[in-house]
């Protein structure tokens, strides 16, 4: 059952990149979405420079890699250097908080998720399984569902979540990528608060005088009637942020504190020892120091400081 | 007791503004990667980073074992 249901098999490892990373680029998505709505990214003119830079850091590495490898097993590799990880480059970013401005994260922001997505994009279409044309169109079909939802102005969660999970399974099965569905559905949440600023106002203004006036003076513990209106004003205040903003807001500490650490964990754990292939197949056939011997035709060369380990060809 | 109390509090205090502060999450991170490369490196950490990341996890809730 557990292979039926999980195709790629269920381990530790698949359950935090197939699953909880989903979340972080969620979060992500919603705050691209940000950005291109009353951000940084809102018009044509300042949203195309991440994402040239994003191209230029996807082809650039590629044709490096290319221009070593080309004739050898490890060419069809090319797609690899093309992939910048954006939870750790978010991650690094923040620790520089304050002495970096904030045009500049929300570009390199940009610059990583279009990068990540690109990288997402190449996997998907020159490494990955055969693709599942009929689960990603019922996917798109469930995410054209949720765009009418917020077009008719739906703002309860549930109606975005529960089809938000639906189609992250479709993309999970279809063969694609699933965190590519985190960062599609963020697109769709709406943004609008369920009441205008002006209302917000008025109600707000309205339970303040009621509050006050319900309010015993001397008494220690409010009365039902004040609590009464903290409630409506709590409530008012939720209605009042746009439902991207509260599930920002909501997510947050948990992708920071939790899933990026856990994800962390999992991934990043790389033993040293396997730089020893470098040294045992990559350089020992093409050493730099005979690299740039032959190029630039010094004997010096051969005392250069690159001591890169020399060993038979 | 106040001395406690005091201490208790100051600690929730720290607490809560290292959480809030913008470098929190990076530190974090940060901290995680030096654990994970440290424990991928250690000889017998090795073995279990490796394990522990590809156990195949099972559906415990629904009584359904991992094959």
């Amino acid at each position: 059952m557990i292979d039926w249901m999980f195709p790629r098999g269920l381990t530790l490892q698949t359950f935090v990149n197939d699953g909880l990373v989903v979340v972080f680029f969620f979060l992500i998505g919603l705050e691209i979405k940000r950005e291109i709505v009353v951000g940084q990214l809102s018009s044509v003119k300042k949203a195309i420079l991440p994402v040239l830079a994003a191209l230029g850091g996807m082809v650039v590495p590629a044709l490096i890699y290319f221009s070593f490898n080309a004739g050898t097993v490890a060419a069809p590799g090319w797609g690899i250097p093309t992939a910048t990880d954006i939870a750790f480059a978010i991650g690094i970013l923040s620790i520089f908080s304050d002495r970096v401005p904030i045009s500049l994260k929300i570009f390199l922001t940009a610059l990583a998720v279009a990068d990540d997505l690109g990288a997402i994009l190449v996997i998907a279409l020159f490494y990955g399984e055969e693709v599942n044309l009929l689960l990603l169109a019922i996917a798109i079909l469930i995410l054209v569902g949720i765009y009418f939802l917020n077009k008719v102005g739906e703002t309860r969660i549930m109606f975005y979540l529960v089809p938000a999970f639906v189609v992250w399974a479709l993309f999970y099965y279809s063969g694609i990528h699933s965190t590519l569905s985190g960062v599609v559905i963020a697109m769709f949440i709406p943004m609008k608060p369920p009441l205008q600023q002006g209302v917000f106002r008025a109600e707000d203004e309205r339970f303040v005088r009621c509050a006050a006036e319900s309010r015993v003076p001397g008494r220690r513990f409010s009365n039902e009637e004040h609590r009464h209106y903290l409630r409506m004003m709590s409530s008012l205040a939720t209605d009042s942020v746009g439902m991207s903003f509260r599930l920002e807001h909501l997510l947050a500490p948990y992708v920071t504190f939790l899933i990026m650490p856990i994800f962390a964990f999992a991934n990043a754990g790389v033993s040293i020892d396997s730089l020893e292939y470098f040294q045992s197949s990559t350089l020992r056939r093409r050493p730099v120091r005979s690299v740039w011997a032959s190029s630039s035709d010094c004997s010096w060369a051969s005392r250069s400081v690159f001591s890169w380990p020399v060993g038979s060809p | 007791m106040y001395r406690w109390v005091r201490q208790h509090y100051q600690f929730q205090l720290r607490g809560r503004r290292f959480l809030e502060a913008p470098w929190s999450g990076g530190l974090v991170l940060l901290f995680s990667v030096a654990v994970a490369m440290l424990l991928a490196n250690l000889p017998h950490g090795r073995r279990r980073v490796t394990n522990g990341c590809s156990t195949s996890t099972s559906l415990w809730w629904c009584g359904v074992p991992a094959v």
